[in-house]
């Protein structure tokens, strides 16, 4: 029914009730005298709303009715609960009215409670209808009509996550060796903090909050870890690596108030590319080359992994090429290299040979084909491969295995150069 | 008629979130307007909604708006109490006590003084009631002079409530309280007059 309906429906049962009990009344009974009825004020409270705990927000109205005769009246008053979402004009009522009455010289009140986790983010406020009606045999005839009012409203947003949304996992190391000695690092793990909304209590050593790690259907690859009581802050450690790049989805509650979703990727060495090179002449005798081979360490999930510690393994020995003209074993097996990669992820890896026919390799080495003179082309066929295996976590050779690898390349040599090959190159 | 009523009330702010009617609503508005209260009533209709919109404004430290927040102290006293479980009572104590930014011992003091005040004055409205029904038993209207000393003791019934409370609690809740009281509860606030059917 419109309010205005109800409003004129009111106004018309009052005045028969008004008429019907004036008239008895008169006969009976002498009513309080019509100035003192009209000496009385009601007044209509909407308090602000008070927010409970992390996850409930209570509101009330208020009716009372004061003056010389007030012992007269009964207050009521009538409670809807509205809300608006974040971002919307306006709002609408999500509770039917309750009404409360008090006794005639109290306050009528009534309000809700809502738990803003099953309705969300936006704001509360109460809108409230007040009316007060007179003891007819004593007044008659006298009301105060219902008046209704918004009250002032309440913003909730939901906790938020804040922290690293980036972790690597490396094996079993915590973190990378050039942690120790710069501060752009690359740990196993991230700490990570629930922000409560600014009217929100928080979490307590009482009510701690609760974190969950859901993992896009994958075997989990991560946990988390208190790092206080009340469960504000957690340390989100990779515990192997995800077979797909898929981030772990973190959620975080305060007394059941839960946070949007927050991603953390768990990433993990992926490959090496080849971005640029330089291949140097070694005049000799005996004749030979250092080429520059520059690579760039990319991460499972395609991005670069810059400022880590990475070193580089030969675990089986080199072969000879198919087509190669007699070089059996020209790589060295010791002064493995290791590097920080810069910020873009590259460290160049040097490839040198000086073999002379005395030491095995007929024919023998020679400085770079286009450095010659007259120049010629850069020798096509590769004289022998070897795996190339990136560790990435540490500058160690020794042990063997720190910390994790990357997919292996193929370092081929040549006579003229070395080239540092996709792991996909064959060698003919 | 009734449509100048509609608007006046509109006008107003009085009818402020309901929604337009049907002309069909409105002339069975008019008619039953016409039937039962005829041609005087709707005068006073109007004398109602004039009076009704207006609107005062209260002054700080009103006697008034302290019943108001004594009352509001009761019922958050009475859901402290009816809370499911210990910790869920206080937690709305907590949280109360945060919202007034006193502190919880300030809180239970506010709590004690507004039952002891509401108490004192529940006694004085019975009083009240009590001689205007012996008054009317007796044929007699009640004495304007005497209804007027029992708002006057309602009054001070609540001067003394607020002074009680501004002596109880420390200086940082008084300071505290009495801000909220005066701005952000009495800002809601609103009082209206009666009005008479006819």
């Amino acid at each position: 029914m419109p309010i205005e309906t109800r409003r004129v429906r009111r106004i018309v049962v009052r005045a028969l009730l008004a008429c019907s009990q004036a008239s008895l009344a008169l006969l009976v009974c002498p009513v309080v005298g019509r100035g003192q009825c009209s000496d009385v004020v009601m007044y209509s409270g909407r308090p602000d709303p008070i927010r409970v705990d992390s996850n409930h927000v209570y509101a009330y109205g208020e009716t009372w009715v004061s003056g010389d005769v007030y012992g007269y009246w009964t207050p009521y008053d009538e409670a809807w609960q509205y809300f608006m979402p974040p971002g919307q004009d306006g709002g609408n009522a999500i509770t039917g009215g309750t009404v409360g009455s008090a006794d005639p010289g109290g306050t009528a009140t009534a309000g809700w409670t809502t738990n803003l986790n099953e309705q969300g983010p936006g704001t509360y406020w109460d809108y409230s209808g007040h009316w007060a009606d007179a003891d007819q045999d004593a007044c008659p005839g006298w009301y105060f009509d219902e008046v209704y009012y918004n009250g002032p409203g309440l913003t909730i947003s939901r906790p938020t996550i804040t922290g690293e949304q980036g972790i690597w996992y490396l094996g079993t190391a915590p973190y990378n060796d050039n942690c120790l000695t710069d501060h752009v690092c690359y740990y196993n793990s991230t700490e990570l903090m629930l922000i409560p909304d600014p009217g929100d209590p928080g979490p307590t050593d009482e009510s701690p909050a609760s974190w969950d790690l859901t993992f896009g259907g994958l075997s989990p690859f991560a946990e988390y870890l208190y790092d206080n009581v009340a469960g504000s802050e957690v340390n989100v450690i990779a515990t192997s690596y995800p077979s797909a790049c898929i981030p772990v989805s973190v959620t975080a509650s305060i007394g059941g108030f839960a946070t949007a979703p927050y991603s953390v990727w768990v990433d993990y060495p992926g490959h090496t590319a080849l971005v640029l090179t330089n291949d140097l002449g070694v005049v000799g005798p005996p004749a030979g080359y250092i080429s520059q081979n520059t690579l760039q360490l990319i991460s499972f999930c395609g991005e670069t992994m810059f400022t880590v510690a990475v070193h580089e393994q030969f675990p089986a020995s080199p072969v000879a090429c198919s087509g190669s003209k007699g070089w059996t074993d020209p790589i060295p097996q010791a002064d493995w290299a290791g590097w920080i990669t810069n910020g873009e992820g590259e460290f160049v890896d040097g490839i040198a040979v000086v073999c002379p026919a005395a030491l095995g390799c007929n024919p023998a080495s020679t400085i770079p084909g286009p450095r010659q003179n007259p120049p010629v082309a850069l020798s096509a066929q590769a004289e022998a491969r070897v795996a190339q295996f990136i560790y990435v976590g540490s500058q160690n050779i020794v042990p063997l295995g720190e910390y994790f690898p990357a997919a292996p390349n193929e370092q081929a040599t040549y006579l003229d150069h070395g080239r540092d090959q996709p792991g996909t190159w064959t060698c003919q | 008629m009734y449509y100048y009523l509609h608007l006046v009330a509109r006008e107003f702010g009085f009818l402020e979130d309901a929604r337009a009617e049907s002309p069909l609503e409105v002339l069975m508005g008019m008619y039953r307007c016409r039937l039962f209260l005829v041609i005087a009533a709707l005068v006073g209709c109007a004398g109602a909604f004039a009076q009704q919109a207006g609107i005062a404004a209260i002054p700080p430290d009103d006697p008034e708006v302290y019943f108001g927040f004594f009352s509001l102290q009761q019922a958050i006293q009475k859901d402290i109490s009816a809370a499911k479980g210990a910790s869920a009572g206080a937690a709305l104590e907590r949280a109360a006590a945060r919202h007034f930014n006193v502190s919880e011992s300030d809180f239970a003091i506010l709590g004690r003084v507004s039952n002891s005040t509401l108490g004192g004055l529940s006694t004085l409205a019975h009083e009240a009631k009590a001689y205007v029904a012996q008054e009317r038993a007796a044929g007699q209207t009640p004495d304007p002079g005497k209804l007027a000393a029992f708002r006057e003791r309602r009054l001070a019934l609540l001067r003394e409530g607020a002074g009680g409370l501004r002596r109880s609690v420390s200086p940082a809740g008084w300071g505290a309280l009495q801000s909220y009281i005066n701005d952000r509860y009495r800002s809601h606030i609103v009082r209206t007059e009666p009005t008479h059917a006819n």
